[in-house]
């Protein structure tokens, strides 16, 4: 193979037409196709071919792609109103674009909304297609639990919305901080989470991008999901070279690694197991106010800590008597909600808040041994309990079952937020 | 599109001093284009030691720092159009890579003076949201070494990186589509990587 025109060897700018047109080409092709390309190209330039292929392999995301200035998405001025909205105060921007707080008024009814109004530059035909289609599946999600997508559209300019139930609240590690909740409130307020993640399963919707700030909890206790189906919509299977502005999720790298299981990382399709395993981070993080795995580091050396290593038990990320309450039944259900593989994990949402209810209530979890030591420890905590612990009823959506107790933080205002 | 539609309040004239010489450089007059570039350049370089807090992080600067909102305040919304706003964010993506760059030589000149501590092997590339002086430079030559045979792909990366400004903005500032634009940035990110890759290796950065 030749070698590459590297450094110091820089083409002239008649080649460079040359390499920029041929590497556009074989970046904008995937799989079989990219390769036919390279190979044609082999036999009529083997040196623009080698060329190519090392700007290929330099394709992927890097600092130069986060500009060392913020800047709106587009200079011009957002307009009062899109379509029906009217737009109060933007909420945040992030990758994908922008997010506004937004009214709707119609002759008798106001409603607030979060549009989130993706950027110029955008695969805007894809992506509106995209849209429509997830908000065919999504109209059907109805929870009280999961935050709506009421309707999706196009802006003057061309740019795809969305829009989205408003959420007030803070997210939730922000939420059971703030409000200083114990374990066993998180808990609670955990598995109701977990019943609006089998809710949308049932349904056939994978949420793909499950994790603290994507749920919110509201002054009044009650946790919902935001941006259901959308992390699948904005990330098209694309290979390097392909959206590389710094734009989404489309490749490992982009998606949000922390919450992403292993199988998930090397690009497997994404399925319910991957929503267990996020929510395993999430339950992990909510208990220890740790991540499993330290994030920070080469990217790619916290991507092949995930692979390699089990996490330290949650019982051994905290000290104390907080210590003694994770060791045994939290420690056993939240390892197995986090197992590298699919076999190794709850095989249901369901299963994994389940076991955790059975703990909350001291019954035998299935993921521990049921030796008679265990199940008979079990019983006289259970009985021990019992004046104190009122049975947690099962598949109770709205009730996150939170008391702040003396407590008065909760009090204070709320920002109210919704994820860029 | 009308400027009134940008800004709601109306500031006093003088608390826009880039809008006039703006405004000479739009109708050709090549002095302006000096002198706008002098101006943006002081305002930037003031506000970033306000606002980046070049000082008193030592040796990094915080990336997305919340220039913007300052920068609008250096141009009056209500006279200038929206090509001219795409030209003066031009302009100050250019002021922008020069007060890096500058300040990057200074402190290393002052490293070499044995005054500083040492910097710290970067090894958080991908994560890190700060920039070495080191990468400044480094970018700052690769992109002289790219302008040598891809104009367009170094002037993208500009306005870009520096200048934050989205492929439509550019595309307006510089008269193609922003289709162009994107191929233009895409293939110049990958060449600039490698470059900077082979710099890294050789013991440069």
């Amino acid at each position: 193979m030749n070698t590459p025109e590297k450094h110091s060897g820089a083409p002239s700018a008649e080649r460079w037409v040359a390499i920029e047109a041929a590497f556009a080409q074989a970046a904008s092709l995937t799989g079989d196709a990219r390769i036919a390309v390279l190979r044609a190209l082999d036999r009529d330039d083997a040196t623009l071919a080698a060329e190519v292929r090392s700007l290929l392999v330099a394709s992927e995301p890097w600092w130069l792609d986060n500009s060392v200035v913020e800047m709106p998405s587009t200079m011009d001025a957002m307009p009062e109103r899109i379509g029906p909205y009217r737009l109060v105060r933007q909420l945040g921007r992030g990758g994908m674009g922008e997010v506004w707080l937004a009214l709707r008024e119609d002759a008798d009814f106001r409603q607030h909304v979060a549009l989130k109004i993706v950027r110029s530059g955008l695969e805007t035909t894809e992506l509106m297609a995209a849209f429509r289609a997830e908000r065919q599946i999504l109209a059907s999600l109805n929870h009280p639990n999961i935050a709506h997508l009421l309707d999706v559209g196009q802006t003057p300019e061309g740019r795809p919305y969305l829009a989205l139930e408003f959420v007030e609240g803070l997210p939730l590690n922000e939420y059971c901080d703030q409000n200083k909740l114990t374990v066993d409130e998180r808990l609670k307020i955990f598995c109701t989470i977990c019943y609006a993640v089998k809710f949308a399963h049932q349904n056939l919707v994978v949420h793909q991008d499950l994790k603290p700030s994507n749920i919110i909890v509201s002054a009044t206790g009650v946790p919902k999901l935001l941006d259901y189906g959308i992390a699948k919509v904005l990330s098209p299977t694309s290979a390097s070279g392909g959206n590389l502005d710094g734009v989404p999720m489309a490749t490992p790298d982009a998606m949000t690694p922390e919450y992403a299981a292993p199988g998930q990382i090397e690009g497997a399709a994404t399925t319910t197991a991957s929503d267990v395993y996020a929510l395993g981070v999430v339950l992990y993080q909510l208990l220890t106010g740790q991540l499993p795995y330290a994030s920070g580091g080469k990217r790619g050396a916290m991507l092949e800590r995930i692979r390699e290593a089990p996490p330290r038990a949650p019982s051994l990320a905290v000290e104390g008597a907080q210590r003694s309450r994770l060791a045994g039944d939290l420690d056993a259900i939240v390892l197995r909600a986090l197992g590298r593989t699919v076999g190794e994990r709850y095989s249901s949402v369901e299963q994994f808040a389940a076991d955790i209810e059975r703990s909350l209530s001291s019954h035998p979890v299935s993921v521990r041994a049921h030796t008679v030591g265990y199940i008979a420890a079990s019983l006289v905590h259970r009985h021990r309990l019992c004046g104190r612990c009122g049975t947690q009823s099962r598949g109770e959506p709205q009730t996150a079952g939170v008391e702040h107790g003396t407590d008065d933080s909760h009090k204070r205002p709320h920002t109210s937020r919704s994820t860029s | 599109m009308s400027s009134s539609e940008f800004s709601k309040s109306s500031p006093p004239e003088t608390a826009w001093p880039v809008t006039d010489i703006l405004l000479q450089a739009q109708q050709g007059d090549a002095l302006a284009g000096d002198r706008l570039m002098a101006l943006v350049y002081d305002e930037l370089h003031a506000m970033a030691h306000g606002k980046l807090g070049f000082e008193r992080t030592g040796h990094t600067l915080q990336t997305t720092a919340p220039v913007p909102e300052a920068y609008l305040k250096l141009v009056d919304q209500h006279r200038v159009g929206w090509q001219n706003r795409a030209h003066f964010f031009a302009v100050a993506a250019m002021a922008m890579r020069r007060i890096l760059v500058n300040h990057a030589e200074a402190r290393r000149a002052a490293k070499r003076g044995g005054n500083a501590a040492p910097l710290p092997l970067d090894d958080a590339l991908a994560i890190s949201t700060e920039l070495s002086d080191e990468r400044i430079l480094s970018l700052n030559d690769a992109l002289d070494r790219l302008q040598q045979f891809n104009q367009r792909g170094a002037r993208v990366v500009e306005y870009r990186f520096f200048g934050g400004l989205g492929y439509d903005d550019i595309a307006t500032t510089m008269g193609l589509s922003s289709v162009t634009v994107r191929r233009s940035w895409e293939s110049a990110r990958a060449w600039l990587r490698r470059e900077l890759e082979a710099d890294f290796v050789n013991g440069a950065g």
